[in-house]
């Protein structure tokens, strides 16, 4: 798949697949990927991640299987950081959270990546991963236009959207500031260019 | 849970990529990394810096 995505996300979502693989072996609900890797997948690598976001509330057990993956804490010098480093891939892993978008978030709508070797990874949708750019976008007096960017893109490359779903979720990130019928405005308003 | 394979989501995302007009990269603005953590930071950081001690540039590009 390297001729699609880069071969450190590839070979770090291998190596999370088998730490998650060791999270439910123990019977917990597999860790969740967010954040920038996850837009980094929905948008073939054009948005690129220095690290994988995780959420789950199985900590302590998902960073033991990281580093039986290979994983290390991440060390520098005058710097603490909670993340985990490859020693020979530029990418990294953190555990963000315990609950998915601080419990607003849909675990029913998670999908399972299949990896190439047969491994998996569960992964946060494409709505919830839009809201949350959205979220972000809504910080006044500066707006964040690159969030507001980067959700008009993932719009527009999503597939299998619910947008009823999404509208729901734009506003509950935003207190209701925005809703899809902006975000559909700004998309189409790009695509008009 | 629905499933999906990487080599599926790629091909969608190419399909919609292609629909949108869209060739080539730098069609989405990167983040800006205002808003991210003092632990994340670092971690970018030392991924750079680990990068730079094996004599290789970072395979992506962070403000941190």
């Amino acid at each position: 798949m390297s001729e699609f995505y880069r071969p450190e996300l590839v070979e770090a979502l291998n190596l999370v697949a088998e730490a998650s693989d060791a999270v439910a072996k123990q019977g917990h609900e597999r860790p969740v990927l967010v954040g920038g890797a996850a837009a980094e997948l929905a948008t073939l690598g054009e948005l690129v991640s220095g690290d994988l976001d995780i959420v789950t509330p199985w900590q302590q057990e998902f960073e033991a299987a990281l580093e039986a993956a290979g994983f290390v804490r991440s060390i520098g010098p005058g710097s603490f950081s909670r993340g985990f480093q490859h020693p020979h891939y530029d990418v990294g892993v953190e555990v963000v959270g315990s609950a998915l978008m601080d419990g607003r978030g849909s675990y029913d709508r998670i999908f399972l990546l299949r990896l190439d070797n047969g491994r998996a990874v569960s992964v946060i949708c494409i709505e919830d991963l839009i809201a949350d750019r959205m979220a972000q976008y809504n910080s006044p007096p500066n707006y964040d236009l690159q969030a507001l960017d980067q959700a008009e893109k993932l719009y527009q490359l999503a597939f299998d959207l619910d947008k009823a779903y999404l509208d729901k979720r734009i506003i509950e990130e935003t207190a209701s500031d925005f809703d899809l019928a902006f975000l559909e405005k700004k998309a189409n308003a790009r695509t008009d260019d | 849970m629905r499933e999906l394979t990487i080599r599926e989501l790629a091909a969608k995302v190419s399909q919609k990529k292609a629909e949108m007009g869209y060739s080539g990269g730098d069609f989405v603005q990167p983040n800006s990394g205002r808003r991210r953590t003092e632990s994340k930071r670092a971690l970018l950081r030392n991924i750079a810096a680990a990068a730079k001690e094996r004599g290789e540039e970072p395979t992506f590009k962070a403000n941190y």
